[in-house]
């Protein structure tokens, strides 16, 4: 007990899922980050990730969407435990986790139509109805198909416990096969598995059956269970709780929630701006129904948070999946008591999701070592023999970021920083509409410096003389860019306003009632800008030569941006056009492949979103005059945070 | 055969309630001090004061708003009880417009700290000699302390923490409160006591003002106060170092979001010490130790219930905002026009918080010189 | 010093649920705790005892599946503990439950009385105060710090806007809040709590127990509180507008007129508004 710090009551608790007793309340979500062999074994990176996790001081870890069926795979890179020597191929991997006190599940799955692209082999389902908003058509599975899945699912879960797993999950949630059984919208049989609901939850019944019979009674199964897809058609808060009381009835051990489906992924991974805790609700009315513990889940990230949960009896457990991705120390952390140091996730989606839904290897835009723990995880960071001075010439995200990483390597650092603030261009990003948090970014960063006691230089402008002068060991250029607009014809005798966007988010009284946004950049940046505009009240005319808004932006971040600004009627967008020239009032614009013009008249602002241009001159000139000078971020070539902060890491790590 | 499993039974009385032929009754629990309820009136309300201000708490006036519905429901009339150094016309007037009927009022410069053994006697000889049938305290450190002793004086049922009070056809007390970590609610009465006693939390009730003004009458009761005997004595006090005004308490509150930057929390608290409000700030604000952690409003900090609240600055994220949802009206400054609490504010005003909190300083310091 | 500690074994309070059929609530499988302000009353007797000398006795009203706690009590280092187990005792509101112990504690003869500031069962921090007055005896609830003088006791009793420093002599009974001390883990100590039952100890039987008890409980529901600190979104809400009010935060989105101007105009609103100039004037 001692050791617990005081304001954790419940979160450091342990607690039993069945028989099995977990050290604490934090659960790290199944979700597939492909690292996983093309032909579906666990890698080594697959094992060091949730080790990782298990390091950080996790209770629970639910791995992966294990896939159950040969029939049914999301993607290659998912583990499949039809496999050949599957049970050896994970090794040691339970055993490892078990060393760290934690304990480890393994869910099971059959994505049903819900593959990520046009698979090589069919896609199945229990009628030849695509899922909610996708588009792949299934074959309707045969009864023997049917069965086959259910011994799938059995020797699958026989596998796991085989090879050292403390339960095992079954996938009821957003997507698969479990799910849309369960559905009158998606499930037309008039055989057994089909009609009443009993005869819609017999494939279920029969599985967990299956299981029960390989596992024995003690081993936990669980369900993660969509509690509100949120979807005409799809489970409503209601069916989920009849489902939860159905799985209590079927002997699941634990109801672990979950929301949305591929109708609407904003409702099923939270993106930035959607509020924190956003399924502690849902979690909450399924805590009321059943008896068996329930996780929470939905934006979960910081343990201040977790408590609340825990202590107001939302649920049992509190589950991440994205937060310990970013910060997988999170639980020790908490622990001791060092809540300054928790990295948060902010939801940006850009470096978990939008890898995942590609099918590709994830990563962490703030956490470089997120899929590369071998080379970066936790105790790899090595102290120096011989601390060197080193100058940062640039306080934002870059700059920061490899002050943060030299200095606790024992490096002696100062950042000089132009600008009275530190964080560069997050400061611009995060006025963007529903997008405050990625202030976090920086936040989390200068909390670092405070702490490691980096002396932050504000308002001072750096020259290469005043560099030559202190002669440090080491000087990291962090200049960063400076937004540019290119030149467009008929610019000079326009009357329209021209800002780029960072004047627009600084200078809304710049901008007119009539806007035309001309986004070349196809991230957060030109949809936000759009938005930003129509909620000071001015029309918006959104134009790029990408083939969508936000064409760099993963799926579920634009869904929800598009809901947001497609709800104002002042809003029109044309995509694959360019801006030709610009008129006294007028804005003319060209079509990419025709080339056929079109103007918009009365135009009184445009905002021109183009990629910046790096701030490179003090490194050119400082690489002539001395050495041991490097150059990190956007001053190298504008990029995005992910990019920049990995570049800036590595370069501290090599220092 | 029925077996009543007498390890669970709670004797709720469901199972009476559910008989189809009412073959199962409740035996009407013989209580041997049972007293006359008819002879006891009047719901009382044990005022607590500041201590430094010498004037009421506000949660003194918020259980008398709600005793006086009570009262009204049960036709009685509603008593404030004031242990204090002295009592004017302030309070009077207060008092007046909340509808008090009667104002037991007790002065002695004792009074001015509060200590269990002469508060516990004094009220308990009060409520003796007036029997009341209701009488409330405040859920504070102190009422929570005195309550219990004078419940167990008297010998009478006390609840603690009610988040409701509500009376039954019976004209009984129903006292609703949470229990076992908030997941159960219990409704309480005391059928055979009088008086029924409750504490309650601050901020659980509103002050609510009557149309009109009803006339105080003023009983200042004889009493004898000997503090030579006292066993317990307050040796000293310190204050937490904080000079901030009680946010939780305050009607007049000003919120200061990671908008109004460091500069603009200390312009605030300025401003906040000439207009006499408390200050409050978001978790960015506290992060930043720009402010302490008491000022925090939110989902890990304090939840408060103003008459007004405006905000400078404050984008409005939901963590936050749950904390303001109970104010009656929000004014929000920022000069971003997305800011989220402009959808939940009564005045939206888009301008620099910083220049117009300069702005307002300059105003009111004006103000204040004539 | 004599000194009598009070526990009390609660349900992990988190896990409370209403039989959906029965209304009752669900006691099967909850796990019972010591009520974590009792474990520091515990530690702090135990620390008083060690400085002073004496004798600590922990005592507790309960089922039988109480005695855990005491065992507990008995590990951390006390010399004896005693549970009050009968069906009479069984229905206690705090009015019951606070004789039932102080007639206890008369018996042992004890300088002391040690509580936890309240359990996190029930929250009402009321048996203490209700011992001290069967009693006769002074008290100090929400105390952050105890001192052993030579012939006085000094408390220091947390309240919001700072702590009080109080000073008194025995006997007495003191109420300790969680941050007092770091209670210390138990090591079996081989000593087992007795039982006594109504008849063991001298009791007024018309004042224990649900027929000792003023208070009745009339009616229990799940509590209505929803999810207080987090969004929570009507189930039974259109699809569209659910997912809406979720994106925007569980506040319902409405037409926004923003005042704008200079800022000598905006000065100029936030003084003239209603409630404003209530305040101001």
């Amino acid at each position: 007990m001692s050791e617990i710090h005081s304001n954790f009551r419940y979160l450091f608790s342990p607690f039993k899922i069945g028989k099995v007793e977990i050290k604490n309340r934090i659960v790290f979500q199944p979700h597939v980050p492909y690292y996983a062999t093309m032909d579906g074994y666990p890698s080594e990176t697959t094992k060091r990730y949730y080790l990782e996790r298990a390091k950080g001081g996790t209770g629970l870890i639910v791995i992966e969407s294990l896939m159950a069926h040969p029939n049914g795979i999301y993607a290659p890179g998912c583990i499949c435990l039809w496999n050949e020597g599957i049970v050896e191929r994970f090794q040691d991997l339970p055993e490892r986790v078990h060393e760290y006190g934690t304990k480890i599940f393994g869910q099971l799955s059959h994505p049903g139509a819900d593959v990520l692209s046009k698979p090589h082999q069919l896609a199945s389902a229990p009628s030849q109805i695509p899922d909610f908003g996708g588009r792949i058509v299934p074959k309707e599975l045969d009864l023997e198909e049917i069965r086959e899945i259910v011994v799938g699912f059995g020797v699958g879960a026989q596998r796991l416990k085989e090879a050292g797993f403390d339960g095992v999950e079954l996938k009821f949630a957003h997507d698969g096969l479990l799910r849309a059984f369960s559905l009158p919208a998606q499930n037309c049989r008039t055989d057994e598995y089909g009609g009443s609901y009993e005869n819609r939850c017999r494939f279920f019944a029969e599985i967990v059956q299956e299981i029960r019979k390989r596992v024995g009674p003690d081993f936990p199964v669980g369900v993660r269970l969509c509690l509100d897809q949120y979807t005409e058609g799809g489970i409503t808060q209601a069916y989920g709780l009849q489902l939860a009381k159905t799985c209590e009835e079927l002997t699941i051990d634990y109801i672990n929630g979950d929301s949305g489906g591929c109708a609407d992924g904003s409702m099923q991974i939270f993106p930035m701006g959607f509020p924190l805790g956003a399924g502690v609700y849902l979690a909450s009315a399924v805590k009321k129904a059943v008896n068996i513990p329930v996780v929470a889940f939905g934006r979960i990230n910081d343990p201040v948070m977790m408590e609340t949960i825990l202590e107001e009896g939302h649920a049992d457990f509190v589950g991440s999946a994205r937060q310990l991705i970013c910060d997988p120390e999170t639980a020790n952390k908490a622990k001791e008591g060092r809540l300054d140091e928790i990295r948060h996730c902010i939801a940006c989606n850009d470096g978990c999701i939008f890898q995942c839904m590609q099918g590709k290897p994830i990563h962490c835009i703030q956490y470089p070592p997120t899929g590369r723990e071998e080379k970066l995880g936790i105790g790899s960071l090595q102290a120096v023999s011989d601390p060197k001075e080193i100058m940062v010439i640039g306080g934002g995200v870059a700059g920061m970021k490899f002050a943060e990483i030299a200095a606790k390597r024992g490096h002696r650092v100062a950042i000089y920083e132009r600008n009275q603030v530190l964080g560069g261009q997050i400061n611009d990003a995060e006025k963007l509409p529903y997008r405050d948090e990625i202030g976090e970014v920086s936040r989390y960063l200068r909390l670092q410096l405070q702490k490691l006691a980096v002396p932050c230089h504000l308002g001072v402008e750096v020259e290469a003389k005043t560099v030559l002068e202190r002669n440090p060991d080491v000087v990291v250029v962090a200049t960063g860019s400076t937004p540019y607009i290119p030149k467009m014809k008929g610019q000079q005798d326009t009357r329209i306003t021209i800002l780029n966007a960072r004047q627009a988010l600084w200078h809304p009284e710049k901008i007119g009632k009539h806007v035309v946004v001309l986004d070349r950049d196809g991230h957060v940046k030109g949809a936000g800008i759009c938005e930003f505009a129509l909620t000071i009240g001015s029309k918006v005319e959104y134009f790029t030569p990408y083939e969508k808004i936000g064409a760099e932006m993963d799926a579920i971040t634009i869904q929800a941006f598009n809901r947001r600004i497609f709800d104002y009627e002042d809003f029109t967008y044309q995509t694959y056009h360019d801006i030709e020239e610009l008129r006294s009032h007028d804005v003319v614009m060209r079509q990419t492949y025709s080339g056929r013009l079109t103007t918009v008249e009365h135009v009184d602002t445009l905002i021109v979103v183009n990629h910046p241009l790096s701030n490179r001159s003090l490194y050119k000139e400082l690489k002539k005059l001395r050495g041991a000078v490097y150059a990190v971020g956007d001053c190298n070539a504008p990029r995005m945070l992910e990019q920049v902060i990995y570049e800036s890491e590595i370069l501290a790590r090599e220092l | 055969m029925v077996h009543i499993d007498h390890e669970k039974c709670v004797r709720c009385g469901s199972c009476a309630n559910a008989c189809p032929v009412g073959a199962i009754s409740m035996e009407q629990v013989q209580t041997p001090r049972g007293m006359d309820v008819s002879s006891y009136s009047g719901v009382w309300v044990i005022m607590e004061n500041d201590e430094n201000s010498e004037l009421p708490k506000r949660v003194s006036y918020e259980l008398l708003s709600k005793a006086r519905t009570l009262a009204d429901q049960m036709g009685e009339d509603v008593w404030a009880v004031d242990l204090c150094v002295g009592a004017d016309g302030q309070v009077f007037d207060m008092l007046e417009h909340i509808g008090v009927d009667h104002l037991l009022l007790l002065e002695h410069r004792a009074f001015k700290q509060y200590s269990t053994e002469l508060f516990a006697d004094k009220i308990t000889e009060l409520i003796e000699k007036y029997r009341p049938s209701i009488v409330l305290f405040p859920g504070t450190e102190n009422g929570r302390d005195l309550a219990p002793r004078i419940s167990a004086r008297l010998k009478v049922g006390l609840t603690a923490d009610c988040t409701g009070l509500e009376v039954n056809a019976a004209k009984e007390l129903v006292q609703i409160r949470p229990a076992y970590g908030g997941n159960i609610i219990a409704s309480i009465v005391t059928p055979n006591h009088r008086p029924q006693m409750a504490s309650v939390r601050p901020n659980v009730f509103r002050i609510v003002k009557c149309g009109e003004k009803k006339t105080l009458d003023i009983l200042r009761p004889e009493i004898e106060v000997d503090t030579t005997s006292l066993k317990i004595r307050r040796v000293g006090f310190t204050a937490k170092k904080t000079v901030y005004k009680d946010i939780e308490e305050a009607s007049f509150v000003l919120i200061g979001g990671y908008g109004v930057g460091k500069e603009g929390v200390k312009l605030m608290r300025e401003l906040a010490e000439k207009l006499g409000a408390a200050v409050g700030v978001t978790r960015k604000v506290v992060d930043e130790g720009w402010a302490p952690i008491e000022l925090q409003i939110g989902q890990t900090g304090k939840t408060i219930a103003p008459d007004i609240c405006i905000c400078f600055g404050v984008s409005g994220s939901l963590q936050h905002t749950i904390g303001i949802k109970q104010a009656k009206r929000i004014i929000a400054v920022n000069h971003d026009p997305t800011a989220q609490i402009f959808s939940m504010s009564d005045v939206a005003i888009l301008g620099d918080c910083r220049q117009i909190l300069g702005h307002l300083m300059k105003r009111t310091g004006a103000v204040g010189m004539f | 010093m004599n000194i009598v500690v009070c526990a009390k074994q609660v349900p992990n309070t988190q896990n409370v649920q209403i039989n959906s059929e029965t209304k009752n609530i669900v006691r099967e499988g909850i796990p019972s705790i010591l009520n974590p302000y009792d474990a520091n009353a515990i530690e702090e007797s135990l620390k008083i005892r060690d400085l002073t000398g004496g004798h600590v006795t922990a005592i507790s009203m309960g089922p039988l599946q109480a005695a855990d706690v005491l065992q507990e009590a008995l590990d951390m280092g006390a010399d004896r503990a005693i549970l009050l187990c009968d069906r009479l005792f069984a229905g206690a509101d705090t009015l019951a439950t606070g004789y039932t112990l102080s007639v206890i504690i008369k018996r042992l003869n004890a300088d002391l009385v040690l509580c936890g500031s309240e359990a996190i069962d029930g929250s009402t921090g009321q048996v203490g105060p209700i011992i001290a007055e069967n009693l006769g005896w002074p008290q100090m609830t929400c105390v952050r710090k105890i001192k052993i003088g030579r012939n006085t006791i000094a408390g220091i009793r947390e309240q919001k806007d700072g702590m009080e420093q109080l000073e008194g002599k025995l006997p007495m009974v003191i109420c300790v809040q969680k941050g007092i001390n770091q209670p210390r883990a138990g090591m079996p100590s081989g000593k087992r709590p007795e039982i006594f039952s109504a008849d063991d100890v001298g009791f007024d039987k018309s004042l224990l127990g649900v027929v000792g008890s003023p208070t009745r409980v009339v009616q229990i529901s799940m509590s209505g509180k929803g999810v207080s600190g987090f969004v929570f979104i009507d189930g039974s809400m259109p699809v569209e507008k659910r997912v809406r009010t979720m994106m925007r935060g569980g506040i319902t989105p409405r037409k926004i007129n923003f005042v704008r101007g200079d800022t000598e105009k905006l000065t100029s609103v936030i003084l003239k508004d209603e409630e404003v100039k209530k305040y101001i004037d």
